[in-house]
């Protein structure tokens, strides 16, 4: 199987460079693994609500495939228990003219990773956008390679990440625009929000150029649930659980206002509220 | 409505206010000016009850309540309100929502309608065009000035009895200045009092001081009436080292 092998991938692998040391070679037991090829019949919207709570330890492999000139609205929902560990990895290929918006929000687990692997066709468009949450002593990651290999492709990453006590996320995106791929751009950006004692957010945008007429940024940030901004509410009259409602309200909703149907951004609300 | 009887204050085990006194009654202004960490800021905060700032003695009351025992909500609660010299960051805030919040906790009575007419007619008044309902403060594209406008905005909404303004023309453009001075000027009446820090001459101006104080180095070194602004800011800053 595709995932019992790529996650079984040695040390100097390039699709792991990126990955904690602590996993590389390390073996997982495939307990479920399934495939899904969407958009073969031209569907504009889907949504994959992974919820797995019995099982310690899950791989998944999800192909994505977005024909020529359509277009995909991809939201996966996902959220684990402290004692989960589980990896997805989505192979989205984009055709000609093709689009994905692909939102993710993930939440929770012992090791919760979502790798993203994208490979946009000339006129193609890849955007992710999400929200990764860990407040429960775990790790939440979202690792993501784009590689444009043909002209006139668009790449825009937005990725949030939320730390609690002695949690962490980590997100990982490197875009690589290889000989070929003259006229496209690609964006990344990051912001991450410390809550609680001993939290980590990591983040490490990368972007690899070899070829010419491109454009391309890279940023990110990361602040922390702290005296200043509470003060700066309750000073309003605000009381202290609101004014931390406020400030998380806030951060979440640069990715979640981004979903474009309002059912799925109250669920995705829901799921995070803290 | 404040009385501040010999307060001393310390952040990190630093002293940061000596022995200050005021008592600031219905109606009248107070200006504080002095040098750089000077203490004006500590001075305001300690009022609106900062988590940092620890009064080591004396006694500030507020409409006859002891504030010391207070939070900082609930000092807000009872009708003050502090503009800050440098409001922080709150990223994807929408600054209409912030404003309801506010109003809640406050228990003002105008519904979500009243409260979204009242803002965007504040928001015109202060050629704040960014800031209307519904928007994202988006911080790449916010002038500081309009940050400095936007707690202006949020004090007109509330309409508190007691007014802390923190150096509100700091990062403020020339013509933002001329605006708060017209609006402050308009504003200010015999049921409001004022505590503003400020070292510029024409927002002082605009809110006519009836005191005028002088901190230096945590304590209050002089005390007088409008003249005395008008000769500190004349002379310059060099007269307090």
């Amino acid at each position: 199987m595709a995932i019992h092998s790529f996650l079984k991938a040695e040390k100097g692998d390039p699709d792991w460079q990126y990955s904690p040391e602590k996993y590389i070679g390390k073996e997982f037991k495939l307990i479920d693994a399934n495939t899904v090829e969407l958009a073969e019949k031209q569907v504009n919207m889907m949504v994959l609500r992974q919820n797995p709570t019995e099982k310690e330890l899950l791989a998944k492999h999800i192909k994505i495939n977005v024909k020529a000139e359509a277009k995909l609205d991809l939201i996966v929902i996902n959220e684990a228990d402290s004692k989960l560990q589980q990896v997805f990895l989505y192979d989205v290929h984009v055709e000609e003219g093709g689009a994905i918006n692909f939102g993710i929000f993930v939440k929770g687990g012992k090791l919760n990773k979502h790798i993203i692997q994208v490979y946009p066709e000339e006129g193609s468009e890849f955007n992710a956008y999400g929200l990764m949450m860990n407040t429960v002593g775990g790790d939440t990651e979202i690792i993501t390679k784009t590689v444009h290999r043909h002209c006139d492709t668009v790449s825009n990453q937005v990725i949030l990440g939320i730390a609690g006590k002695d949690s962490q996320t980590v997100f990982q995106s490197m875009s690589v625009l290889e000989q070929g791929s003259d006229g496209s751009e690609t964006h990344i950006e990051s912001s991450n929000l410390v809550i609680g004692e001993n939290g980590r957010c990591y983040s490490k945008p990368d972007i690899h150029v070899d070829c010419d007429g491109v454009e391309s940024s890279q940023g990110c940030s990361t602040s922390y649930l702290n005296f200043d901004k509470l003060y700066y509410l309750q000073s309003k009259g605000i009381d202290m659980k609101k004014a931390i409602k406020i400030i998380l309200d806030g951060f979440q909703g640069q990715a979640i206002n981004i979903v474009p149907y309002e059912d799925i951004r109250d669920e995705i609300t829901q799921l995070f509220e803290i | 409505m404040l009385t501040i009887k010999n307060v001393s204050a310390v952040i990190d085990h630093k002293e940061l206010l000596k022995n200050v006194s005021l008592e600031i009654k219905k109606g009248e202004v107070h200006a504080i000016l002095g040098p750089r960490g000077s203490g004006k800021s500590s001075l305001i905060h300690l009022i609106s009850g900062h988590p940092g700032l620890i009064q080591t003695e004396g006694s500030i009351t507020y409409k006859n309540k002891n504030l010391k025992k207070l939070d900082a909500e609930d000092r807000a609660r009872l009708g003050m309100f502090s503009t800050f010299q440098y409001p922080p960051e709150i990223p994807g805030l929408i600054n209409i929502e912030l404003v309801k919040a506010t109003l809640k906790s406050r228990s003002d009575p105008r519904n979500e309608q009243e409260i979204e007419k009242d803002y965007n007619s504040f928001c015109d008044l202060l050629s704040m065009e960014k800031f209307h309902s519904q928007k994202f403060m988006d911080y790449d594209d916010i002038s500081k000035s309009d940050l400095k406008k936007n707690e202006l905005l949020q004090m007109l909404m509330c309409d508190p009895d007691f007014i802390l303004i923190d150096d509100i023309d700091v990062h403020m453009e020339d013509e933002d200045i001329d605006i708060v001075s017209t609006i402050l000027n308009s504003y200010i009446n015999e049921d409001k009092c004022i505590l503003i820090i400020s070292n510029n001459k024409k927002i002082l101006d605009a809110v006519n001081p009836t005191h005028v104080h002088i901190l230096v180095s945590g304590e209050i070194k002089e005390q007088g009436n409008k003249e005395l602004y008008k000769r500190i800011i004349e002379d310059g800053d060099s007269q307090f080292s």
